[in-house]
């Protein structure tokens, strides 16, 4: 019997599974329509935002709404990403077979994604905050737009990225064993 | 000493289970159920498409077939690349 035949029926596998698919689905859902409001708000200014007392914006306020989207939705399509590899990851370890080389390849797409996200997310928070003081809202503060917790589970990613690339090659060497 | 230099290193290594089978009248099912290893992968020994034979499982067959090491297994120096 090789390790590919052996399919574990994990709940908290099945759980993981309708969890990523949730989450992938509301990911790309969001995308979609913060996609959708960038030539919106080009085209309609604030009303399409159900927020006409904003009007009339000035054509650098709408650049920088732009802006701010275009980032949203790809701060999105990066967390759709890392879903996407976390999926490929959980069904892996579903087939019995999760000590290949493409999962440490995943992890370490991963570690670069949340890398990536934690990065973005401060200039896309200070735009944010720029837009809100130019039309008159209160933007609230910076505070929370660096997560330390982003950072720390990078590098575990990265981590655990290598114990599979090692857990891949001792699981090869083994591979043809008798 | 010269390092290994690729994967077909071990490919010199034959496996002679076959003769041992049959001067000792047994059949690889058997030897599968004395040993108590699967079938699949002793076939796999006997065809030589094992990578390795872990010394359990060599001390199990040597027992069986009351054999040492060396009459299983053989250098084949002249196989080409």
């Amino acid at each position: 019997m090789t390790i590919s035949d052996t399919r574990t029926k994990d709940p908290l596998l099945a759980v993981a599974t309708v969890l990523i698919w949730l989450i992938l689905g509301i990911t790309a859902f969001a995308g979609i329509i913060v996609t959708i409001c960038i030539p919106g708000v080009i085209l309609f200014g604030a009303e399409f935002v159900e927020a006409p007392q904003l009007n009339p914006l000035s054509t650098e306020t709408k650049a920088l709404i732009c802006g701010l989207l275009a980032g949203v939705a790809a701060l999105l399509y990066l967390f759709w990403r890392f879903f996407r590899a976390m999926q490929g990851i959980v069904r892996s370890v579903g087939e019995g077979d999760p000590f290949v080389p493409v999962n440490a390849d995943r992890l370490t797409q991963m570690a670069w994604t949340v890398l990536a996200i934690n990065i973005a997310a401060i200039p896309l928070a200070a735009l944010g905050l720029h837009i809100a003081r130019l039309v008159g809202e209160n933007g609230g503060s910076m505070k929370g737009a660096f997560d330390l917790g982003g950072i720390i589970l990078a590098i575990t990613l990265f981590i655990l990225a290598r114990v599979f690339r090692q857990g891949a090659a001792m699981r090869n060497d083994l591979e043809g064993t008798v | 000493m010269p390092p290994i230099t690729d994967d077909t290193e071990g490919t010199r290594i034959m496996v002679k289970l076959d003769d041992l089978l049959y001067a000792r009248r047994m059949t690889l099912t058997e030897l599968a159920e004395r040993v108590g290893l699967t079938l699949a992968n002793l076939s796999i020994l006997k065809t030589g498409k094992a990578k390795a034979i872990r010394f359990s499982t060599l001390a199990a067959i040597c027992r069986e077939l009351e054999c040492q090491p060396g009459d299983l297994l053989a250098y084949d120096d002249e196989q080409p690349q």
